[in-house]
């Protein structure tokens, strides 16, 4: 058996907790079924509201503490330095941590069979969802810890409430079914020209995100326990997630206007502030990954490599393609999605390309913003700094000058191609020069000191 | 043994290791001494294969630390400084899921975690849960776990910390007796005259760099040469004259005590006594010379802030004046 599943059963599934669940459980099913009218469907619907509080409240957090417990704890060293590889180490830990939670969780799946009249794909979707919880609060909490300025208890908080999430939407609840699954379902879901009934569509969905949480879990724990890996994952997960969502905008929807195009920048665009908030900036590592490059030493580099490296030049293509495709055809066409993204009040007089570049610059310009809070030495939560900042230059500051009345400098602050392709281009180009000035000079700040050249070197061997 | 190439580590602002090389001979307790922030604990790290370096590598035999770390946790143990116990667990169930997580086979499990358990004098607790057990027992059980596996290489970062004098005295008795059975260690600590007692070799950091490597007096240097203490039981006027003639170098007379050096293992040694004793000589006690290891690291960072002309604090001795340590690294 995995060693970290079996030293998990240990501590959690203990003779009177074993014992204590079903009885309590058992206590609260009667306690519905009398409140209820002696209903079995009324059973049925408690134990589907126990099955979600146990499972996104309770599991979630257990799912963090089986790594926040061996920080705290200090055992997180020792187990780094056993044979266990990242693969073992994150199902023993995924379901050995949340053992008891699924102990009790199963028991509310057995009860809703029992008493439940849903369908099996809809029923096979609580598990699913629940898995899924458990690895998102997991690998947030991987993720999180190379960030020393984080404490542990707002770790667990963040990857408690993303789990919870992600658990919520991928529940029948999230996408409706638990509702459908009474009526007769009477459309079918069009994905790229495959029709599929929801049930089952939602179930591959959801099998498919369980899946990649399950590798990205794997993955994270690759680059703890040092295991040299290439960094494809994030790369293929991204072009997983926008060929998925692509894949919904039917002929119709392309009749209207609607290019797979404009769905792809979105996301594209979500997954890059992913990634530059998820991963670790660290100086140092920006150092050894640059040096890494320059001395040719691709393996060291790969590992060093950030995160939102292969996430800019996909967003970036995917942007410019769109820009450049829009200039082609009517740009009329694809007015009234970004009228309503962006409040864009004319795109007849838009050049499509300058507003593609503007864009890209923005996101450039977030980069750096994170970059420079994150290489102060006294930032105490930089990437929450950082997303007030953006709130605030996205949101705030053109709220208030929409009242005002708008000019050139709305370029400043969004992609603004009104005003002409120049400033659309010049405002954020500008910023990005200022900022990456910034951030170059507060990284070259944080460079070793060199150390007084004089200090003796022994001799390598003993002697 | 080991071998470390050119360890390069840095924190932000900070070069914790710069360009650290030195190998480590088998059978050797190494003492990794050097004032806070000088880079011990990084260097176990990344020697342990815990911390990616920025440049060079650590080589455990032929096995590349950072390339195939699973593979060279495998012939490895490693106590960090502050380390934890689960709790919860007895010492037996401690020790046999550190056993299965460094892969053994079920069939020799239990004698591994007996034997353990019985190096570290864990034998008559292993039903007993590791939380109750006192400060002194905790540590014989972390390193209890460490060496489940029969690891040829132990790195432990300052192990004797917190311990009572008695605990450490036989924390010491363990690590003699664990390189006896033919292990490898490195052994961090602030407590020089603990170190003392055990080591074979000094590795002294100073920010960063490799200040002093050498085989400490007693224990057999590259040329095979060890330095040996002989007292008399009174002065003899041809002390000198009968060393050299039983082949002692590098001879340092002072009234009935002589220092000197001699090549050779075990039988060698018994034959110099045989010839010392053939020519006469009282001898009253003949044993391989330690020096004080306090001293030689006091004096060493001396000279090496003489040097620098930078004064600073060693362990609480101040050197030259000023209290001072850089970051814990």
């Amino acid at each position: 058996m995995n060693p970290e599943f079996l030293r998990n059963l240990w501590i959690e599934m203990t003779l009177p907790r074993l014992i204590a669940a079903p009885l309590v459980l058992g206590a609260l099913f009667l306690l519905a079924w009398y409140v209820g009218g002696k209903d079995l469907g009324q059973v049925s619907r408690t134990a589907l509201w126990l099955y979600y509080i146990v499972m996104l409240l309770w599991g979630t957090r257990r799912a963090a503490a089986a790594l926040g417990d061996e920080l705290s704890n200090r055992t997180w060293d020792s187990q780094r330095m056993s044979a266990l590889g990242p693969w073992s180490m994150a199902w023993g830990k995924l379901f050995g941590a949340t053992s008891y939670v699924w102990y009790c969780a199963l028991i509310c799946l057995a009860v809703m069979a029992v008493g439940g009249d849903q369908a099996w794909q809809v029923f096979l979707l609580h598990p699913i969802a629940g898995a899924t919880a458990l690895a998102v609060s997991l690998l947030v909490m991987l993720l999180q810890r190379g960030r020393s300025r984080v404490s542990s208890r707002r770790s667990s908080l963040i990857a408690q409430g993303l789990g919870i999430v992600v658990g919520v939407l991928l529940s029948p609840a999230g996408p409706g079914l638990l509702d459908l699954g009474h009526i007769e379902v009477s459309f079918m879901i069009d994905w790229y020209g495959l029709e599929a009934r929801p049930n089952n569509f939602f179930l591959a969905a959801a099998a498919g995100f369980l899946a990649w949480a399950l590798f990205a879990v794997y993955r994270a724990l690759c680059a703890d326990l040092q295991k040299p890996v290439w960094p494809w994952a994030w790369t293929l997960f991204s072009i997983y997630v926008i060929a998925f969502f692509a894949g919904f905008t039917d002929a119709s929807a392309k009749a209207a206007g609607v290019d797979w195009l404009v769905v792809a920048v979105p996301i594209a665009a979500v997954l890059f502030y992913v990634a530059i908030f998820a991963d670790t900036k660290d100086s140092v590592r920006y150092r050894w990954f640059l040096l890494s490059l320059k001395s040719g030493d691709v393996a060291r580099a790969a590992r060093l490599m950030p995160l939102w490296l292969p996430s800019l030049p996909l967003m970036a293509g995917l942007v410019l393609a769109l820009g450049f495709r829009t200039d082609q055809t009517d740009p009329a066409r694809i007015q009234p999605l970004f009228h309503d993204l962006f409040r864009f009040a004319d795109i007849q007089i838009l050049p499509a390309t300058a507003w593609a570049v503007a864009a890209i610059l923005f996101a450039l310009r977030d980069l750096w913003i994170l970059l420079f809070l994150n290489f102060g030495k006294r930032a105490r939560s930089p990437d929450l700094a950082a997303f007030i900042y953006l709130a605030i230059l996205y949101w705030v500051i053109p709220a208030i000058l929409g009242f005002l009345g708008r000019g050139w400098i709305q370029a400043l602050f969004l992609p603004w191609p009104l005003e002409g392709p120049w400033i659309a281009i010049g405002a954020p180009l500008a910023e990005v020069a200022v900022l990456a000035l910034l951030t170059w000079r507060r990284w070259q700040a944080l460079a070793p000191r060199r150390l007084p050249p004089d200090l003796r070197k022994a001799q390598p061997q003993a002697a | 043994m080991i071998r470390v190439e050119d360890l390069v580590f840095d924190y932000p602002g900070f070069r914790a290791l710069d360009g650290v090389s030195f190998s480590v001979e088998p059978h050797s307790i190494t003492a990794l001494v050097g004032p806070n922030g000088a880079g011990k604990t990084t260097l176990l790290n990344c020697m342990a294969g815990l911390a990616l370096p920025a440049a060079g590598r650590v080589l455990l035999d032929d096995i590349d630390v950072h390339r195939v770390p699973r593979e060279a946790h495998a012939h490895m143990g490693y106590l960090a400084d502050f380390f934890g116990l689960y709790a919860e667990l007895t010492v037996r169930r401690c020790l046999d899921y550190r056993a299965r997580a460094q892969g053994i086979a079920s069939e020799g499990r239990a004698a591994a975690v007996q034997l353990a358990a019985e190096r570290l004098g864990l034998a008559d607790r292993l039903e007993q849960r590791a939380g109750e057990l006192s400060r002194g027992l905790r540590q014989r059980l972390a390193i209890a776990q460490a060496i489940v596996h029969e690891p040829a290489v132990i790195l432990l970062d300052e192990p004797a910390s917190g311990l009572d004098p008695e605990a450490r005295f036989g924390l010491a008795a363990v690590l003699r007796a664990l390189r006896d059975e033919g292990m490898t260690l490195v052994v961090s600590s602030h407590i020089l005259a603990e170190l003392d007692d055990y080591s074979t070799h000094l590795l002294v950091l100073e920010q960063g760099r490799v200040l002093e490597h050498r085989a400490l007096d007693g224990a057999v240097a590259q040329d095979g040469a060890r330095r040996f203490e002989l007292i008399l039981a009174e002065p003899r006027g041809d002390l000198a004259a009968v060393l050299a003639a039983a082949g002692a170098d590098n001879v340092r007379i002072e009234g009935a005590t002589a220092h000197f050096d001699a090549i050779g293992g075990g039988a060698a040694q018994v034959a110099l006594l045989r010839r010392l004793i053939e020519a006469g000589l009282p001898v009253a006690s003949f044993a391989a010379a330690r020096s004080d290891l306090q001293d030689a690291y006091l004096t060493l960072l001396k000279d090496s802030r003489v040097r620098l002309q930078e004064p600073a604090a060693v362990n609480g001795t101040t050197i030259r004046g000023r209290e001072g340590a850089g970051p814990r690294a």
